[in-house]
């Protein structure tokens, strides 16, 4: 045996270091010779580590019953290729048209999924989607025509929406729910324009019929038990409105993976009014109130740094004015706050008006390659008349901490806490994040 | 039944099942077989391993009294105890010369002159891929690069074969080959697995479809790494923790192995974030009238600048997939403090990918996903992996890189560069007197 140094080629940087005995007749080549052993194999902890984690060994056993379950279950995904199999299905129903997604129907409405389906023999003349959820919500919708000018058909079930009265003042323990069933049948015509600023207008008409009805939720009254005025004349009626609106739109916002920088600016009017006779498209059982909402939503973004770190300020505005004071629109046409419609500390639906006001400020912040967090605190408050009678000592105040899942280019979903003077929820959501 | 025949039978039993021991010890066959899932491999070394490990106390302890555990198989003077089947001294400890580590891995020259002849198609990994047999009856896997970042992965294996096998360790003779889809034949017997994951027979019309997308050289030739095929019975991957059970010659738990933890410096200093389990293969050879097992490293392809299919990303290398270090400094920071690879200039070389020396950090480099012998390092078997980094001559790098035939000068004179500033941050850093009671990371 001699024994050998660091090699002379070594650069200066390396110290020669400390001794290794090899066999000089032996090549550079791997080994074919009995490698060096202990006598006995090596535990992977010692003896009094062995005693020290003993109780944890032994609370850990069904974890690790199920880690080694898993091990077998994700071999054999591994090996029936399971992956490339369901990655190829769905490559398959995306080039016939299909795509499977996030259901997107708002908070509370339990887990779901909608198919969007747009044939491509029909160049884009033709895209339908159907949304569903465990809480047995659902939304359907089809259009028809080029994307410029096509008609459209929407139907929708919501069976457990949340109200708790009218006001900034309705109380938490006034809960109950509603359920509304509603079509529309409108043509629409979309225009798009430019790139750096984006430039967009919608006009639109159609018919509505809609019918409120008893809440489904069995834990929570129907509104008409505490509210019973806000039934009388209209609960199970199926009514019919006239629906005329316009939007115009100009966007900057740009970035990835969320959007950094810019801005938007959003304005839409819609006219709900009384119907031709029965309805041309949808007959209904009588007119409903008609009303006229203004919408304004505005938003801006500056972030910094190379994995953008973003503050941003958002705020929006609704105005919703009755076009005969004496008849108030019903309660689903009522502005509202709570959940993802702002104030996320509050439970969806939580607070009902006619107008609303809510401004929004978030930091958004990198955590790892595939996450970020979002810190934000969201005021505003539902008034009968937001030019008039909105104080801004009381508008209600929620704060939320969200992490995001994201990939390189958006962020995929959110798990979030977000608190108030209410208490604390916990929402989860897939897609629809921006 | 009396007593004696009793007696006997038990004997008889005890005897067979020693012999069966004996026998298993010296089994002509080897070691079972086995896999690895790649999907349990992320989760397990992602999320439930890292907890576990924060739960131990007898780490708790050790880390408290700043006495980690040490490797298992090193000698007084903290050295490998040889004879080893992972890991042969190379440099660092002994004199290598250029041409020594060209000839290494093996001919490298890739497949005879002649028509290949197709087996059956590569399905595992990301990259394409064809087994062939040439026209001497070696064998070769060749693996393609993406089409839009020719000669990335192909150029990455091909250099990474030879850094690491110079470095010590066990890997496959890689080159590169150029071909015409005229060199290849197709067997009557080759197979592949479809999108759907059927096999099916493979036909021509399947090969001029893979290679429809496989990049072509100025000469219109398709480019490969050819990978000769490691000789003997492949077991499947080990484990960068525990010990293959059925294999008598492993004894030392694969964490507590020098071999396997100072590799941890080899691996930052060429980048190499996809140093797990499923990039390693066990042999079971017979030599020298001896059968036993011998551990390789495979795929290089997604090492230096290359993620076998993309580029690297900036941050590749300072932080895991799920970091919670950096999550939690990220939550303290708010997010202000940058991360260092903020400031990395992208070379923009297809070829290269991206890697960077001036962000990278020699003390604080991560693979994608933690490894368990890497997360069980200590100073002392990091100054050892830095002993072979820093033994690596800048004719050693330039050499190397040349393997990898870049069509563009440029692409090599960045890789030589980079790398050489690499090995110094890492000399500079693991190469000073050693602290007293060197301690856990």
């Amino acid at each position: 045996m001699v024994v050998i140094r660091s090699p002379a080629g070594a650069q200066d940087a390396s110290t020669p270091g400390p001794s290794v005995s090899v066999d000089s007749t032996t090549s550079l080549g791997p080994t074919s010779s009995v490698p060096w052993n202990p006598p006995r194999a090596v535990p992977t902890h010692e003896r009094w580590e062995q005693v020290l984690n003993a109780p944890l060994t032994l609370v850990s056993l069904p974890i690790r019953a199920i880690g080694a379950l898993s091990e077998a279950g994700l071999l054999r995904v591994q090996e029936d290729h399971l992956v490339p199999r369901v990655r190829y299905g769905l490559a398959g129903t995306a080039k016939s048209g299909i795509q499977v997604g996030g259901a997107g129907l708002g908070d509370r409405t339990g887990i779901g999924a909608a198919v969007t389906y747009a044939p491509p023999q029909a160049r884009g003349w033709l895209r339908a989607s159907l949304a569903g959820s465990l809480r047995r919500y659902h939304h359907g919708r089809a259009e028809v025509g080029p994307r410029w000018l096509f008609a459209g058909y929407t139907h929708e079930w919501r069976p457990q929406e949340a109200f708790y009265g009218i006001g900034a003042n309705a109380l938490e323990s006034d809960v109950s729910n509603y359920a509304v069933q509603s079509e529309r049948a409108e043509l629409r015509t979309r225009l798009r324009a430019g790139t750096r600023i984006r430039r967009g207008a919608d006009v639109w008409a159609g018919e509505r019929r809609s019918v409120l009805r008893r809440g489904r939720e069995r834990n929570r009254p129907s509104f008409e038990t505490p509210f019973p005025q806000l039934g009388t004349g209209t609960l199970d009626l199926e009514q019919t409105q006239v629906v005329t609106g316009a939007r115009v739109m100009l966007d900057s916002r740009s970035g990835h993976p969320h959007w950094s920088r810019g801005w938007r600016l959003d304005a839409q009017v819609e006219r709900f009014g009384p119907p031709r006779g029965d309805g041309l498209l949808l007959a209904g059982d009588g007119d409903a109130p008609g009303f006229r909402r203004f919408t304004l939503e505005g938003q801006a973004g500056w972030s910094f740094m190379r994995d953008p770190r973003t503050l941003r300020l958002g705020a929006r505005l609704v105005d919703v004015e009755p076009l005969d004071p004496t008849r108030p629109p019903r309660l689903f046409d009522l502005s509202h706050l709570g959940g993802g419609a702002g104030l996320a500390g509050f439970e969806p639906g939580r607070f009902h008006d006619l107008d609303l006001l809510v401004v929004k400020l978030s930091y958004l912040f990198p955590l790892v390659e595939y996450g970020e967090i979002e810190l934000s605190t969201d005021v505003g408050a539902v008034s009968g008349d937001v030019w008039r009678e909105l104080r801004l000592d009381r508008l209600e105040r929620s704060y939320s901490v969200t992490i995001r899942p994201r990939t390189h280019s958006a962020p995929l979903g959110a798990l979030g806490v977000s608190w108030s003077r209410e208490g604390t929820r916990v929402r989860v959501s897939l897609g629809g994040v921006e | 039944m009396s007593a004696r025949p009793l007696r006997l039978v038990l004997a008889c039993a005890l005897l067979a099942a020693v012999g069966a021991r004996v026998a298993g010890a010296a089994e002509p066959d080897g070691p079972k077989a086995t896999e690895i899932s790649y999907y349990y491999d992320f989760i397990h070394h992602t999320l439930a391993r890292p907890i576990a490990r924060q739960l131990d106390l007898g780490r708790a302890v050790r880390h408290l009294g700043g006495n980690p555990r040490q490797a298992a198989n090193v000698d007084d003077g903290d050295q490998v105890r040889l004879p080893s089947t992972w890991w042969t001294p190379r440099l660092g400890f002994r004199p290598v010369t250029v041409d020594q580590m060209l000839r290494g891995p093996g001919r490298g020259t890739g497949p005879a002159p002649g028509k290949l002849i197709v087996v059956r198609a590569k399905t595992q990994g990301v990259t394409p891929g064809f087994f062939v047999k040439d026209s001497d009856g070696a064998s070769f896997l060749l693996k393609f690069d993406p089409p839009e970042l020719a000669e990335m992965a192909t150029g990455a294996d091909a250099v990474g074969a030879y850094l690491y096998w110079a470095a010590g360790y066990n890997v496959a003779d890689n080159s590169i080959f150029t071909f015409t889809a005229d060199d290849l034949d197709l067997s009557s017997e080759a197979t592949v697995v479809d999108e759907r994951g059927a096999k099916h027979p493979m036909d021509r019309a399947h090969l001029l479809r893979v290679l429809e997308h496989v990049p072509r050289g100025a000469d219109g030739r398709h480019r490969a790494l050819a990978s000769r095929l490691l000789s003997g019975r492949p077991l499947g991957p080990f484990e960068y923790s525990g010990r293959r059970p059925d294999d008598p010659e492993d004894l030392i738990p694969h964490q507590h192995r020098r071999e396997l933890r100072g590799l941890w410096a080899i691996a930052a200093w060429t980048n190499h974030i996809d140093v797990r389990g499923p990039n390693s293969l066990d042999i079971w050879v017979t030599e020298n009238g001896r059968s036993f097992v011998r551990h390789h490293l495979i795929d290089f392809g997604a090492c230096f600048g290359s993620g076998s299919i993309i580029k690297r990303e900036y941050l590749a290398g300072s932080e895991y997939f799920l970091d919670y270090g950096v999550i939690g400094r990220q939550i303290v920071t708010l997010g202000l403090r940058p991360f260092s690879w903020e400031g990395a200039v992208d070379p923009e070389l297809p070829s290269i990918g991206f890697i960077d020396a001036e962000t990278f950090d020699p003390g604080d480099w991560r693979p994608e996903y933690p490894n368990p012998a890497f997360d069980e390092r200590t100073e002392r078997d990091i100054r050892w992996g830095a002993r072979i980094v820093a033994a690596f001559t800048d004719e050693h790098i330039r050499a190397a890189v040349a393997q990898a035939h870049y069509s563009d000068p440029r692409a090599a004179e960045y890789l030589v560069r980079v790398l050489i500033e690499r090995r110094d941050k890492i000399a500079r850093r693991w190469l000073r007197p050693p602290a007293p009671n060197a301690g856990r990371l």
